[in-house]
């Protein structure tokens, strides 16, 4: 039976000026690419991808937007959140043991990725790309606690890595088709730029997508994305790039709250 | 997944390969997920309860998951009809499972203007939801509270309708049955019962708060299914019109069931959360089995029993 879980906050993290990171007693069974929904009983329910899962602890890394964030940017270690979760399929970490992987990450969507690498570190030969605005939107700067192959990063405005995007990283990644899987995670603009870009290479990938989600246990279909239908909180919200390429919604549109279909 | 022909029904003017619904509010804000439903077993669905204006619906917690049931508190989230409809448009260009468009007004005026672009549309069906527990603090008590209003708002309807009218009750009175005949009355062709049950209240005991945001919410799931069997069969004693049964449908012995309370098709809702969206083609080769069984070669054999 899902429950909801009462955990105080035991530590934050900042992380950048738009980026906390909170971390709460790790009491489930939970992989890299699930995600809980988090309410304080105030200002909604929220889903949250795990940023980092230790024996002891599982963090939360987000990024201030509205009235839940804000709300949650304002707490302190020893407050409560109630927690429900994990949900969600997360990431094939069997499969992706042993291989050699390209994580691509762009702001908070680096969260879940820093939880895989971490998660297999040792037993998969990670690289790493990270993109951001700027350096100052740069997540996990301090680094990894996992042994990662390569890191690179890009920013919009060059003051970290190089200056452009992730996919500009990918271009200058000499041996890109060696690799056996990319995985990645960030705006669905930067998803799709990776998922056009990789076309032509044949190599495959895994993409964690968002939605508005609602009740997360796939019942109000709030999720659900055209025109499969498949629910970001049960099928998702990792999708291979062979069932995303027949998701024509992908890169065109969401819906929001309402069930209203919202371009990008 | 073939489906066997021992599960073809017909309800009112429509055919279908499965007597399941998906009911209104389960997997239905979009054309997507309704070919989801219909992909794994559904024979009918039906399209999230549709307001004039779109609806964002409540804060969350919307839901909340208690032993054997579920509580919810949407608020009628919804793009509004004519986005609603457009949906209904890309179901109907995929498939030919008939669709029933769910529609909730706050008064007759309300359910008349939305019947009109039901009337316009590839809606196999109109559902007029008179019987949501969630948005009483809005709308006041269900509609389907009070004989005349249901009568009232189903004569208005179906004055206007080139569609079959189906009216979803509420199991939170004393008097479904003279609710049920009220609308037979007034000219509905089926109905569509139960809606959410209570509502009901859930309090988290560490936060010393009501888990839903809107405090109370709807039960649906296997805890109602019992209220729902005796409503439906006290009701389709009353009436004559056909009635789609809902309320806790987990599997195939329960649409069994539910069929011999007299329901013509079983709504299946909740029990996409139990047993996952499989759930319609996993009910389908329960009903099957269970005709193989007793050596009947129709669903439409069950008969409601005395
Ligand atoms: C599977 C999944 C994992 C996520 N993981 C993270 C994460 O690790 N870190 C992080 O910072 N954010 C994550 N998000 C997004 C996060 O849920 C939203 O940023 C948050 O809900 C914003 O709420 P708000 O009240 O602060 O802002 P609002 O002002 O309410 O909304 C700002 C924007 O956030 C998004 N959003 C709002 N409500 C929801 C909702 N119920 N479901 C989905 N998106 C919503 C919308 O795009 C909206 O435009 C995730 C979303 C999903 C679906
Ligand atoms: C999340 C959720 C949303 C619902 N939304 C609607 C709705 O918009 N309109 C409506 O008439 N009924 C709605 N219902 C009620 C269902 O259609 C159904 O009558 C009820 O859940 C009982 O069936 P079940 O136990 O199989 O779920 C909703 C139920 C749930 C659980």
């Amino acid at each position: 039976m899902d429950k909801r879980f009462a955990l105080e906050i035991e530590s934050v993290n900042i992380e950048n000026s738009g980026h906390k990171t909170f971390e709460v007693k790790n009491i489930f069974d939970v992989k890299p690419g699930q995600f809980f929904m988090i309410t304080d009983y105030k200002n909604g329910e929220k889903p949250f991808s795990v940023s980092r899962i230790t024996k002891e602890r599982v963090s939360f890394t987000v990024k201030k937007l509205g009235s839940f964030t804000s709300g949650l940017f304002d707490m302190k270690p020893g407050d409560a959140l109630y927690i429900r979760g994990p949900y969600g399929n997360g990431f094939d970490c069997e499969l992706l043991a042993g291989k050699k992987l390209l994580l691509v990450g762009g702001g908070c969507g680096t969260g879940p990725l820093r939880s895989l690498a971490e998660y297999i570190s040792g037993k998969a030969e990670i690289n790493f790309i990270n993109g951001a605005r700027s350096k100052e939107d740069l997540l996990f700067e301090k680094g990894l606690d996992a042994n990662l192959a390569s890191y690179s990063c890009a920013t919009d405005d060059g003051s970290a890595g190089i200056k452009g995007t992730v996919i500009d990283v990918c271009k200058n990644t000499v041996d890109l088709k060696s690799h056996d899987y990319i995985v990645t995670s960030g705006p669905e603009m930067m998803l799709c730029a990776v998922r056009d870009y990789l076309k032509d290479t044949g190599i495959p990938a895994f993409y964690l997508i968002e939605r508005y989600m609602k009740c997360a246990v796939g019942i109000c279909g709030q999720c659900s994305v055209d025109p499969l239908g498949v629910r970001v909180c049960v099928e998702g919200p990792v999708f291979d790039g062979d069932l995303l390429s027949r998701l024509t919604e992908f890169g065109v549109y969401k819906r929001d709250a309402s069930g209203t279909c919202r371009e990008f | 997944m073939e489906k066997s022909k021992k599960l073809s029904v017909k309800f009112l003017n429509c055919k279908s390969d499965s007597p399941l619904v998906l009911p209104a509010g389960i997997m239905d804000v979009s054309y997507g997920s309704m070919l989801f439903a219909v992909q794994n077993g559904a024979g009918f669905v039906t399209m999230k309860s549709c307001t004039l204006e779109p609806r964002s619906g409540h804060a969350g917690p919307v839901v909340c998951e208690i032993e054997g049931a579920m509580i919810n508190a949407m608020g009628l989230c919804n793009p509004g009809i004519e986005k609603g409809l457009e949906e209904i448009e890309k179901f109907k260009k995929e498939s030919d499972v008939p669709v029933i468009s769910s529609v909730f007004g706050a008064n007759r005026d309300e359910f008349v203007k939305l019947s009109n672009y039901v009337n316009d549309s590839s809606a196999d069906y109109i559902e007029l939801n008179l019987s949501c527990p969630n948005v009483s603090s809005e709308f006041g008590t269900p509609l389907s509270a009070s004989k005349e209003m249901v009568a009232d708002i189903v004569g208005a309807v179906k004055k206007n309708s080139r569609l079959p009218v189906l009216a979803k009750l509420s199991p939170n009175t004393h008097d479904v049955t003279g609710i049920a005949r009220a609308a037979e009355n007034a000219g509905a062709d089926g109905l569509v019962m139960i809606n959410t049950l209570g509502p009901g209240m859930v309090i988290d005991i560490n936060a010393r708060r009501p888990v839903i945001s809107a405090k109370f919410g709807g039960i649906s799931g296997p805890a109602v299914k019992p209220v729902a069997v005796k409503l439906v069969y006290q009701v389709t004693e009353a009436v004559g019109i056909p009635v789609i049964g809902m309320g806790g449908v987990t599997t195939g012995s329960d649409a069994i069931e539910m069929i011999m309370a007299g329901a013509s098709l079983v709504g299946v809702g909740t029990a996409v959360y139990y047993r996952g969206i499989e759930v319609f083609n996993r009910i389908n080769s329960e009903i099957v089995e269970y005709l193989d069984k007793v050596g009947l070669d129709s669903v439409t054999g069950i008969k409601r029993i005395d």
